[in-house]
């Protein structure tokens, strides 16, 4: 009964954070820019964060964060309704939506599909922040027992996890990663004020800010590739058709799907490395499985829809987890925002629940607002959304990377950042030729200097004993699941190739 | 060359090089705790030269994507376009830069109307000036 008081007494302060008009107004500027950048192919919640970094750096935290949260789980929103409507996902975790639910657009039910995410996707994101709620104070507690040595072992799972899940080749994947850990010791040692890697370049002295990698990578090399390739647009296009609603039966159907999903979403967003994505894939095929009739699926299973679009916003709290009780970020977006709490020189985990308790609580009661303003943007507005799909991409483009290139230059009021960026972005664009994926990338540079830091404290520790880590039973175990988790793609493999045979 | 070897030849020369620069870094002077700033890039440089060899041996799809249709020409325009806005940002200023850039590379992904282009540009660079300068009061270049 002590902890639910001391639950209520933290919300309490939360909401007493959240609530306030100036963080009222940038919650709402969160997911209104959230789900736009959802709508818009190209422009992730990782990039738009990154942009704004500069931005809010006056700001009060509460604010910025309450902001980024709202553009985090916005996102999520925003991706399936052009998935339903025009068969565009906006994001990489609504692909498995535009399946069933373009195909419930066609037959005419676009409005029932739309309701379901829309609904799914609120009863979702409420959960995950409950379980973030309740989840993150108790994982903080057994963190204390936590010394570097289990730091960096959980941080060297997030890398291989990461690695492992990324789709694709793990061997590139890994690449990818250490491009990112040697991206993150360019500059001054903090430790030992050595500059390594600087070339005698001062403007290299900082090291390479992860607003950069972000910007040069996501943005800069997006746009060399949409020029490149120019995907054609689908010309289908079907207006709203139906009401915005669910008839009982669907209700029926949604609701388990909603469940499921939005479990199968919170713990896949808690591993690091696996994140809306995969949440979304996992749940699609599960909801196949529980199915009365799996034949439907393709064909316009309402759960086809539910499930998905409660797995990914799920995750997306999921994913908060780690990152605000132990600091150690899964995913690309997530290790955005850890760089942005230590732009301002927090430092998110166990000492930041005890220290500036305010923010924490306010982030997490911030969550539970910012679902419910979207569902409310996301129903009556659809229209203004699918509106703004008719934005020319090119158009779009170049105003993105216009805007970003300035954005990299108030970091530090330096050209030198913006040809940093520019060289980014060409490597960007061979490493989607050559199918390298990046977000792995964006991991290790924040997580890079972190783990470094973690490593030579623990063998301070040890006396230069690198033994240290497998002694410690915690920090052993962790490496042993970190290993077992570059193998997990031949795993996977091997049982989706099985399978293949049975069938 | 096989396209997976050159790849793979990529990576190790990056991680050779990275390693022999590894070898630049200064050792701080004096007695101190095991592990120095050398230690961990020469882990990832191991770890780089391991990849590399991971990248070779493996049935890797190391061939580009092949399915799409590589507009080089287009690419190359890109590049120098973006290049050109960056080396004009300081001497013509912002202003000028982002209108001109904005139009010129929209033109160039694909929207055919000039005055639309135009627009677009000033509407950007106008929202750039009102967000960073007026309300944040951040410098940008050239100005």
């Amino acid at each position: 009964m002590d902890t639910l008081t001391q639950l209520g007494g933290n919300l309490g302060v939360g909401f007493s954070a959240a609530l306030t008009p100036p963080n009222l107004l940038l919650g709402l500027i969160g997911v209104t820019l959230g789900t736009a950048i959802g709508v818009l192919p190209g422009i992730g919640p990782a990039l738009t964060i990154s942009v704004l970094m500069p931005l809010t750096f006056g700001m009060d935290p509460i604010g910025a964060f309450i902001m980024f949260g709202g553009i985090y789980y916005g996102a999520m929103y925003g991706g399936s309704t052009t998935s339903i409507l025009v068969n565009m996902p906006g994001e990489a975790a609504s692909v498995m939506t535009a399946l069933d639910g373009f195909r419930m657009t066609q037959k005419g039910r676009s409005g029932a599909a739309l309701a379901t995410a829309a609904i799914g996707s609120f009863i979702a994101g409420t959960f995950a922040t409950l379980m973030l709620m309740l989840m993150a104070p108790t994982l903080v507690e057994f963190a204390l027992g936590f010394g570097p040595a289990e730091y960096f072992a959980l941080m060297v799972m997030a890398l291989t996890a990461t690695t492992g899940l990324s789709g694709g080749s793990p061997a590139k994947g890994a690449f990818s990663t250490l491009l990112g850990l040697a991206l993150g010791t360019m500059g001054i040692d903090l430790q030992t004020g050595q500059a390594r890697f600087t070339f005698g370049m001062q403007g290299l002295l900082g090291g390479v800010n992860v607003v950069i990698v972000t910007v040069g990578l996501f943005a800069i090399g997006e746009v060399f590739w949409f020029a490149a390739t120019r995907p054609k647009q689908t010309e289908e296009r079907y207006g709203l058709s139906g009401p915005v609603g669910l008839t009982r039966k669907e209700w029926r159907r949604s609701i388990p799907a909603w469940m499921r999903g939005t479990v199968i979403g919170f713990f896949t967003g808690i591993l690091p490395g696996a994140g809306a994505t995969v949440a979304s894939f996992l749940s699609y095929d599960a909801e196949r499985r529980f199915s009365k009739n799996p034949e439907e699926f393709g064909d316009g299973a309402i759960e086809g829809v539910a499930g998905p679009e409660a797995a990914n916003n799920a995750s997306a709290g999921g994913s908060l987890v780690p990152l605000l009780a132990l600091g150690i970020p899964g995913s690309g977006t997530t290790a955005v925002m850890l760089a942005a709490f230590q732009m301002y020189g927090l430092q998110p985990g166990p000492l930041l629940f005890e220290q500036n308790s305010r923010l924490v609580w306010g982030l997490i009661a911030s969550l539970y607002v910012s679902n419910a303003l979207l569902l409310a943007l996301n129903l009556p507005l659809i229209g203004v959304w699918v509106r703004l799909l008719k934005v020319p991409t090119s158009l779009l483009f170049a105003a993105v990377l216009a805007f970003s290139t300035l954005g990299v230059y108030t970091l530090n009021n330096s050209m030198f950042d913006v040809g940093i960026v520019y060289v980014l972005g060409i490597l960007a664009f061979f490493m989607r030729l050559y199918r390298f994926p990046m977000a792995p990338t964006i991991l290790a540079v924040v997580l890079g200097p972190l783990m470094e830091q973690e490593f030579r404290r623990a063998l301070a520790i040890s006396e230069g004993d690198p033994t240290i880590l497998l002694t410690r039973p915690l920090s052993a175990s962790i490496l042993l699941v970190a290993f077992t988790m570059i193998a997990a793609p031949f795993v996977f493999r091997r049982i989706a190739a099985r399978r293949h045979w049975h069938q | 060359m096989k396209p997976g070897r050159l790849l793979a030849a990529s990576v190790f020369a990056f991680g050779t090089v990275y390693l022999a620069l590894t070898f630049l870094i200064p050792e701080p002077s004096g007695g101190y705790a095991a592990v120095g700033p050398r230690a961990f890039p020469i882990m990832i440089g191991i770890g780089l030269i391991g990849c590399s060899i991971w990248i070779g041996l493996g049935k890797v799809q190391s061939s580009p994507v092949r399915e799409l249709q590589v507009n080089w020409q287009l690419f190359a325009f890109s590049a120098v376009t973006f290049f050109t806005y960056i080396l004009l940002l300081d001497s013509i200023g912002y202003v000028l830069a982002t209108v001109g850039f904005i139009t010129l590379e929209s033109r160039l992904l694909g929207s055919r109307s000039w005055l639309r282009n135009l627009t677009v540009g000033c509407v950007i660079t106008a929202l750039v000036y009102a967000i960073f300068s007026a309300l944040l009061g951040i410098p940008l270049p050239g100005v």
